[in-house]
């Protein structure tokens, strides 16, 4: 395995180097970095041709000039760095590092969430196959696949940044309005349900009448304007995720598992008051450590319970003290948002159109996250959108392939429940090729998503390579190229590394 | 088309599909759907499942009716079409360039006509599509195929070769394209030039997965007796594996044709797909991305059409994945229940053999106009 | 056991809390300045210098920042004039000899941000990078400051003269149409010097005495200094890389993305700013940008002009739209080298009687300013109105009427007399508005005989000096003030006279032009010029582009002005009206 790595690892450099001559000779050929200067009418056009010529060493012919360039890429294994400048005279190696991080803060939440809605649609769909549920997951996912990203993006704007901070204004949603937004609800609701006719009528009212009564309680407290969750809020719904947790893990026959998930939710209750005090003054390693103690007291509280099954008790523990501690959260940044929205460089306008930040806003550890999170709001909805179908459409063909499986059907016949054969057989290991093409997609991420990035101004990986392109700047392309290729070369070999560990039937040459 | 969301659209063509063929269901015979193949050839096992697909069928006769529209509207190359109106000429503005009876789907701004813009675009589009996947299908098959059944050196290098296909920007390639036309290829030339450069980066995830498929098809039984009949390596490859993958290939060519569609469109709004006076639908709606809010038309007719062939070609691709695949049927407790309870009830052979005589439940009537869940009829 | 185990989690717990107070923040100082004098601008490209004199630095964001953080002895308004800004200093032109001399002198008591005077260094130093005096004339030689203008000019009156710690003057030896716009005010020596490792002393003397064209390890610190120290793309750590003179400094920077500027407290301009602070925001995309304005994250947008920004801008409530003619335009040339059907004078006004101008203003631009006309001068613009008007009277444009596209075709028949000539047109196919110029002159030209070819190509500017076409499109863009560019387009053998054009009266007005400082005269000579340009059936111009400019309407002062700093030329005149 490890000499497989090894072996991999040196084609992928050769791999690179091939690659790497190819795409600089194509740069070449694809713009001249004089084009502009050639057609311009300023007297010392002369003077700043040769200027560029003397700072792309442009009197070179391409396949000479990689050398140079290479040259200064193999100084990375001296300690010093050369990728060149762009035209601006930048070097380089500063944009890749700036494009990185944007490239991140935009792509990494929707990956994120794409795979946990994705897969989960997948999986829920499978178990209902060809029912409602099933066909409006595929067609949604489908129609959203088929979207054009930048029409995405643009309906995005129109409706949920521009539409939205209108509606703050005056945040009173009209009858009208309320009874139309609860008969699509409803109707959705009586069409993702299932079972017998009766149940799913009834589904879709509840539907109806629980939309209904959340638009009017909205309205009715202004709630967008001052949002909270308090106690009212957080008990209903830290018992529903203890329940689930419960459910999904250990089943709700697991008494004891479901006394931890409990007692995490009294907990987090109760630790609710006494750490206001503390995330008023919070910085972003204290939500990180109050997330981790929450996990840590749940696993440990599901071990003292003890019992003939500790660790599920710990798992349910571990996530229901991960929601309580989400949900915590949420409300301290909700508390924050009033003053979010005053703040005289937001307007009473706070869902932004682009960019990554409000500059030169003043205020505290939650108001500067409610600001990045309203930028990266559009971005991240657009990107998960897109690419949510290929991860149903795949983790349902997955578990179907899987629920079909004979040990499946030993399984059953053995009498185990339905929901230990879902979570403890099936999903896991329709987990497995899932796995691979996770592995590949993150080393994709960092290829940035060149139109969304555009459309909502971040300079992330995409831009850089494309906005260079069509300047013919050749080194960022170059920069930009290098990366993403070594990223994808070893997540490919991660990937396969990946599946060989999790499927004992693949076995990788050594 | 950014390499993640371009990536995530080649995704799909990466689903596994089993490498089950009706041959293995016939052999394992543990499956009651075996029993609607028996005595049929594959072809027309796969044609009946795909044909009770309902919406599968109605796309493809979406899809059918679109290309004729497209074809007998405005004609190819010299022929002449039906509608009045060429994709090129400007005409007098009428009605402020919005759809009336003289151009239905209105005007742009110099006064073409948008309808005979969007008939050129879609003929543009399929060209591209077919292109790219013809050619995506055909080297994807064959690397995939040659590494996947000689393995050793072969699969390296082949894969190492897919590694460095993978990494190479298509933008770039497209840029370069960009540059050469006009000087080098003009008019359709640019369109079909495109398509091939397109497709010459498309296969590689095509070939990763017809390899795996062919690593699995190469160690069955069959294989062996072929060879041991004396079969040549391109017989065996040609005529023995090549139909067990077939699934997967179509399936998986249908899949990528709707990416190629929105790769097009993804390169037409980056300024590196097809480019006037000549049009795609890509580049028409890329073109009038910004008249979204102010001449919606211009906007809306070619970004529906691209909506419909693409939605339209998903489906078709998964209704023929579902009828290459006989074992990818859910496993559905309550409906088993139910057919069980029947079965008793009716003293039925589990073959279902004699369900047309069966008093249908209103539950099963309900399922029955849902396209495959056959188990039962 | 199980006590134990109590007591552990309690134990953990403690040990959380502390981790927990031991990583908050001290104490929130949360004095959010309410800033309601606050505007934020759109701009398109990102911010990588604060010298935007160098090759590296030239860009237009760069430009926009130094603008507002740089002011001197003139500025260009709206209307194209040069200003002269009395508060800061005055400058005049008197005869000389055969030449002129030009004196430049700083008021008493003007100031950088940081309290030091503007004197005699700061003169120096801006004229040792302008004019390129010390860079060695041989190409592999020495060369200093890399200025990315045009150095000819102050070049050209050799070492300046300093009569007092605050003036300096110049001896050009021929007169110089020119005088008024090639030198101002650069970086502040003090900083630059102090970046070079010196006192201002030394770099004084070092200016003062260095040899052009030969080594000298001083001066190449102070050029290095000047050329590459002010590349940044994050707020620089130096903060004596923003002082400046201009009425706002730069105060904040986040990469890539906008450009903080606050209103200088020492400004000693006329008109102090209203404005405390001004944000410039990263926005790349057309029509991103007036999502934003509409939805209110920037308050003036300039955005790339098309058909729906435009039309989609004056939809919006709440602001002030203003689409005007750009300082670019398109025209049509005709190569007129030898072999080309086109070195035959009949051929060429044939073909440019074909060109639908009228029917292309109509459709293409229109649309976007109704007010949008036939542009009929290759020297003026519209926004230079009365000389536009005059030498539309006198230089033959009217040679090329186009309303009446039948008679013009009729009359170009008659010209061609039965040739049937092949005209390859280049252009840049990328450009969508090109594309459509192309399909209308082809359309309209095959009417009169004329077998049209599209060569349109992405490549096209590569191409355009190879000759290997017959008539190209494309665009030039006017700075507006100078007059350099008669002799760089036109005059023979000139590296922008892409035609083969010669003329000796226009290449001896491009030479006249540049030796004189008599205004009239220099008009006199354009507009003669303008004349053989038509006269000589030399190509045409069509249109010039749409600038349009997007504001809200609380904003006072806003004066768009066409070309290249459309909003912030006059910031400082900017304010909220009630």
């Amino acid at each position: 395995m490890l000499m497989y790595s090894v072996r991999r690892l040196i084609t992928a450099v050769f791999i690179l180097l091939g690659a790497s001559f190819l795409v600089y000779n194509l740069v070449a050929i694809a713009g001249n970095p004089l084009e502009e200067l050639l057609v311009s009418n300023s007297p010392n056009k002369e003077q700043l041709i040769a200027q560029r010529v003397e700072a792309l060493n442009l009197d070179v012919p391409a396949p000479v000039r990689y050398f140079m360039w290479l040259g200064g890429i193999l100084g990375c294994f001296a300690g010093q760095c050369d990728f060149g400048q762009n035209l601006a005279g930048t070097p380089v190696t500063q944009l890749l590092a700036n494009a990185i991080y944007q490239t991140l803060t935009l792509v990494l939440a929707s990956t994120i969430l794409s795979i946990l809605i994705g897969v989960s649609l997948g999986i829920v769909s499978a178990l209902r196959q060809y029912s409602a549920l099933d066909y409006t997951v595929t067609f949604a996912s489908f129609l959203f696949f088929s979207l054009p990203s930048f029409w995405i993006a643009v309906l995005l704007k129109e409706f949920l940044a521009i539409g939205f901070n209108d509606f703050l204004r005056n945040p009173v949603v009209t009858i009208p309005t309320t009874l139309l937004i609860s008969l699509i609800a409803g109707i959705f609701w009586y069409s993702a349900s299932f079972g017998k006719q009766r149940t799913r009528y009834l589904m879709g009212l509840v539907g109806f009448l629980l939309t209904a009564g959340m638009i009017v309680f909205v309205s009715a407290t202004q709630w967008f304007l001052t949002p909270f969750l308090g106690i009212p809020f957080m008990l209903p719904l830290g018992l529903g995720a203890a329940v689930l947790f419960t459910y999904l893990v250990a089943g709700l026959r697991n008494r004891r598992a479901l006394g931890t998930g409990l007692g995490m939710v009294l907990v987090g209750l109760i630790a609710y008051f006494p750490l206001q005090g503390l995330l008023a003054q919070a910085t972003l390693l204290m939500v990180v450590i109050i997330l981790a103690a929450f996990m840590a007291l749940g696993w440990v509280l599901g071990l003292l319970a003890g019992g003939y099954d500790r660790g599920q008790g710990a798992r349910v523990g571990l996530l229901t003290g991960l929601a309580m501690a989400l949900l915590i959260i949420a409300d301290r940044f909700m508390q924050a948002w009033p003053e979010y929205i005053s703040n005289s460089r937001i307007k009473g306008r706070p869902i932004p159109t682009a960019n990554a930040s409000t500059p030169n806003l003043q205020g505290d550890f939650w108001v500067l996250g409610i600001d990045t999170m309203t930028h990266i709001l559009l971005p991240t909805i657009a990107l998960t959108l897109i690419s949510l179908a290929s991860y149903s459409r795949f983790s349902r063909a997955s578990m179907l392939e899987i629920m079909n499986q004979d040990y499946i059907r030993t399984a059953r016949a053995k009498g185990v429940s339905e929901r230990a054969v879902v979570m403890k057989h099936a999903f896991r290991n329709a987990l497995i090729p899932l796995a691979t093409i996770i592995a590949m997609d993150i080393g994709g991420i960092i290829g940035g998503a060149a139109i969304t990035e555009r459309i909502f101004a971040f300079k992330g990986m995409g831009t850089l390579f494309l906005d260079s392109l069509a300047h013919t700047d050749p080194n960022p392309v170059m920069g930009v190229f290098l990366v993403t290729g070594l990223m994808a070369l070893i997540f490919n070999l991660v990937a396969d590394l990946l599946y060989s560990a999790l499927d004992p039937r693949v076995r990788v040459k050594a | 088309m950014s390499s993640q969301e371009q990536k995530s659209s080649q995704k799909l063509a990466k689903e596994p599909t089993t490498e089950t063929t009706a041959m293995r269901a016939v052999e394992t015979n543990l499956d009651i759907r075996a029993q609607e193949s028996v005595g049929k050839t594959q072809g027309q096992i796969v044609r009946k499942r795909f044909r009770q697909n309902t919406g599968a069928v109605v796309s493809l006769i979406i899809l059918l009716l679109i290309f004729l529209l497209s074809i007998t509207s405005i004609g190819v190359g010299p022929i002449p079409g039906w509608w009045r109106y060429n994709y090129n000429d400007m005409h007098p503005i009428i009605n402020g360039a919005a759809p009336n009876a003289q151009h239905w789907f209105g005007q742009d701004a110099t006064g073409r006509d948008l309808f005979a813009m969007t008939m050129r675009g879609i003929q543009n589009t399929f060209l591209v599509v077919v292109l790219i996947t013809g050619i995506a299908g055909f080297l994807g098959v064959l690397f995939g195929g040659l590494a996947g059944y000689y393995r050793g050196w072969v699969e390296a290098v082949i894969m190492r070769f897919t590694d460095m296909i993978i990494i190479i920007p298509l933008m770039l390639l497209t840029a370069v394209l960009g540059k050469l036309a006009g000087s080098y290829f003009t008019g359709v030339w640019n369109t079909v030039m495109f398509g091939v450069v397109v497709g010459l980066l498309f296969w590689s995830s095509l070939a990763r997965l017809v390899r795996a498929e062919f690593l699995t098809l190469r160690e069955r039984e069959f294989v062996d007796a072929a060879r041991l009949a004396g079969a040549s390596d391109m017989r065996i490859i040609f005529k023995h594996i090549l139909p067990n993958a077939i699934g997967v290939v179509t399936v998986s060519i249908s899949l990528m044709m709707s990416s190629a569609i929105l790769t097009e469109t993804g390169l037409s709004y980056l300024g590196f797909g097809i480019k006037a006076p000549d049009w795609s639908l890509g580049s028409l709606i890329s073109a009038n991305q910004s008249a979204f809010a102010t001449r919606p038309w211009l906007f809306w007719f070619p970004g529906l059409f691209i909506l419909a062939i693409s939605l339209a070609i998903n489906f078709v691709g998964d209704g023929l994945r579902d009828a290459f695949d006989p074992r990818q049927k859910k496993f559905n407790p309550k409906k088993a229940k139910e057919r069980t309870a029947h079965s008793a009830e009716n003293g039925l052979g589990i073959d279902g053999s004699q369900q047309a005589s069966v008093q249908v439940s209103p539950w099963q009537e309900q399922a029955k106009s849902q396209p495959a869940s056959k188990s039962s009829s | 056991m199980t006590k134990k185990r109590a007591y552990s989690a309690l134990g953990l717990s403690a040990v959380c809390a502390l981790t927990l107070s031991a990583c908050a923040t001290s104490g929130s100082s949360n004095n959010a300045t309410t800033n309601d004098s606050s505007v934020s601008i759109a701009i398109t490209n990102v911010f990588s210098s604060l010298n935007t004199g160098t090759s590296t630095g030239n860009s237009d964001t760069n430009g926009i920042i130094s603008s507002m953080t740089n002011t001197g002895f003139y500025t260009v308004t709206d209307k194209f004039e040069v200003r002269h800004n009395d508060w800061f200093g005055t400058y005049q032109m008197s005869p000389e000899g055969e030449g002129i001399k030009v004196d430049y002198t700083v008021n008493e008591g003007q100031k950088w941000s940081d309290g030091n005077d503007i004197d005699k260094g700061d003169l120096l130093l801006a004229w040792a990078a302008i004019s390129g005096h010390f860079n060695s004339q041989d190409e592999n030689g020495v060369q200093y400051f890399d200025y990315a203008g045009d150095s000819s000019g102050l070049a050209a009156a050799g070492k300046p003269t300093t009569k007092d710690d605050r003036s300096i003057s110049f001896t050009y030896p021929t007169a110089f149409a020119d005088w008024e716009t090639v030198y101002d005010l650069s970086k502040p020596a003090h900083v630059v010097a102090e970046l070079a490792g010196m006192t201002e002393a030394e770099l004084v003397e070092t200016l003062e005495s260095a040899t052009p064209g030969e080594n000298n390890d001083k001066l190449t610190k102070i050029a290095e200094a000047w050329n590459t120290a002010y590349d940044t793309t994050t707020k620089p750590s130096d903060e004596k890389l923003l002082v400046g003179n201009g009425p706002y400094l730069v105060s904040d920077v986040i990469e890539n993305q906008s450009v903080t500027l606050t209103a200088n407290p020492n400004y000693q301009g006329s008109t102090k700013p209203a404005i405390q602070e001004v944000v410039l925001k990263v926005l790349p995309d057309a029509a991103g940008q007036v999502q934003a304005l509409q939805n209110g994250e920037v308050d003036a947008v300039a955005p790339q002009a098309s058909i729906d920004t435009v039309s989609q801008l004056e939809g919006l409530s709440g602001v002030v739209t203003t689409p005007q003619a750009d300082q670019a335009y398109d025209h049509l040339d005709l190569n007129m080298q030898e072999g080309s059907p086109f070195a035959d004078a009949n051929v060429r006004k044939a073909f440019l009687l074909t060109v639908p101008r009228q029917d292309i203003v109509d459709k293409l631009i229109k649309p976007m300013n109704s007010d949008a006309k036939v542009l009929n001068s290759q020297l003026y613009l519209v926004s230079d109105a009365e000389n536009y008007a005059k030498t539309v009277q006198s230089n033959n444009s009217s040679d090329y009427p186009s309303n009446d596209m039948d008679a013009n075709i009729a009359k170009a028949k008659e010209l061609l007399n039965g040739q049937t000539p092949t005209i390859r047109i280049l252009y840049n196919s990328k450009n969508s508005n090109r594309v459509n110029t192309f399909q209308m002159i082809k359309e309209s030209a095959e009417k009169a005989g004329f077998v049209v070819v599209d060569s349109g190509s992405e490549q096209w500017s590569s191409m355009l000096a190879g000759g290997d076409y017959e008539a190209s499109i494309f665009g030039w863009v006017s700075s507006g003030v100078g007059n350099g560019t008669l002799g760089q387009i036109f005059k023979s053998g000139s590296s922008s006279n892409f035609t083969s054009y010669s003329n000796s009266t226009v290449d001896e007005a491009a030479e006249n032009i540049m030796r004189t400082t008599d205004t009239a005269r220099i008009e006199e000579l354009k507009m003669q010029a303008d004349g053989e340009l038509f006269k000589d059936a030399y190509g045409l111009p069509l249109f010039q582009s749409v600038a349009v400019t997007s504001y809200n309407e609380n904003l006072q002062g806003v004066k768009p002005k066409p070309g290249q700093y459309p909003l912030t030329w006059n910031i400082e005149e900017w304010s909220y009206g009630k």
